[in-house]
């Protein structure tokens, strides 16, 4: 009885935030994003590399929407994409022939190695999916995955949220680096 | 007897979803963490601060400066009346010097009454009504004649844990703290240690 029982739910949602919380959520996201997708699409566009992931997305709802969050914290977001990455594009190499498995395996192995270096940050998920799934560009950069675009993107993120994320008196970034 | 009190819930019970909610509201951004977790947060921490002062506090951090005294030789009429006056059962003896000699009780009383076999209070009054006072045999008697000794004593920087422990295993209700020297500098009673510690089992 005690399993279903957990499936009620014990507490309540935690208060929604101000406005003008959405506010500075909303500008830190668009420049994040911005900056991130303009090297992509205006500096790469010629060039073999890319710089846009889709998991950047949900990097910039932690990043600029919850900056509190542990998750959200530089080592979480550096670290979580990086070895993420390198999961994922192991993962791709190791069994391209079985691509159900390999998107398995990238996934939940990244969360563990996530876990047992406590960088767990939940982008880190699609960006060791993104590695399997692909497109032919992300499969031709190999290993390099982990740095062009997961260690730049992640890094220009970083910087935008440190610029924005203490502009408003009610916020500050990051709670801890390390 | 100490009454069997229910324990009084302490203040990281009286904290309700509500306060927290409240709380949240109070700090601007989004919390990453639900009600439910911060209050089993919260708890965890309260018992761990109170675990932490259990083993740090020491006996001159919470006991009592101004001692009823008495000396091994006042009279134990007199003792008697100072415990009455104080409504208190047990007082250190000390010396001249300030030394702890020993410690009177009531049981110190009643161990010694009439035949010298009582026990109990009601004991002494089923004594008294059969014929003559069971005290009147104290009359010309001093403290140290009766009183328990060498005395148990903790030093000043003795942790409540061990003392605790200590009052726990000797059966004993009240107990000397001194300096080094051997001075009475105040004392320390079961009460004190559960006024302090409330949630506890103590001693």
């Amino acid at each position: 009885m005690n399993y279903f029982n957990k499936m009620r739910g014990a507490t309540t949602s935690p208060p929604g935030v101000s406005l003008s919380e959405v506010f500075w959520s909303w500008i830190g996201a668009f420049f994040g994003i911005g900056a991130v997708a303009f090297v992509n699409y205006n500096l790469l566009s010629e060039s073999d590399l890319i710089m846009l992931i889709g998991s950047f997305g949900a990097s910039a709802v932690l990043l600029y929407g919850a900056p509190k969050s542990p998750l959200a914290q530089p080592r979480n977001l550096l670290g979580g994409h990086v070895i993420s990455a390198l999961i994922g594009v192991a993962c791709y190499q190791m069994l391209a022939s079985h691509l159900w498995l390999a998107a398995a395996l990238a996934v939940a192995t990244a969360i563990g190695m996530m876990h047992l270096t406590k960088t767990l940050h939940p982008p880190g998920g699609a960006t060791a999916l993104i590695a399997v799934m692909g497109s032919p560009k992300i499969y031709a950069l190999g290993y390099l995955y982990a740095i062009f675009p997961a260690a730049v993107g992640a890094c220009i993120m970083l910087v935008i949220a440190l610029l924005i994320n203490n502009i408003p008196q009610t916020r500050k970034y990051p709670e801890f680096w390390w | 007897m100490t009454p069997t009190n229910t324990p009084k819930p302490s203040p990281a019970e009286l904290l309700s979803d509500e306060d927290i909610y409240e709380a949240m509201k109070k700090i601007p951004g989004y919390l990453d963490i639900s009600p439910g977790d911060f209050k089993e947060l919260y708890l965890l921490a309260y018992q761990h601060a109170e675990n932490r002062l259990y083993n740090s506090l020491r006996a001159a951090d919470i006991m009592t400066r101004r001692v009823i005294s008495a000396l091994p030789t006042t009279l134990l009429a007199e003792a008697a009346a100072l415990m009455a006056a104080h409504h208190i059962t047990g007082l250190p003896v000390v010396r001249e010097d300030g030394t702890v000699a020993g410690i009177l009780s009531e049981q110190d009383f009643f161990r010694n009454m009439g035949d010298g076999h009582h026990a109990s209070c009601m004991a002494l009054i089923a004594d008294s009504l059969k014929g003559g006072c069971s005290a009147l045999s104290f009359r010309s008697k001093t403290v140290e004649e009766i009183m328990a000794k060498p005395a148990i004593t903790v030093l000043e920087t003795a942790l409540l844990s061990e003392i605790s422990t200590l009052m726990r295993e000797k059966k004993i209700n009240r107990i000397p703290v001194t300096d080094d020297g051997q001075r009475l500098v105040g004392i320390l009673t079961r009460s004190d240690l559960m006024h302090a510690f409330p949630e506890r089992d103590t001693p």
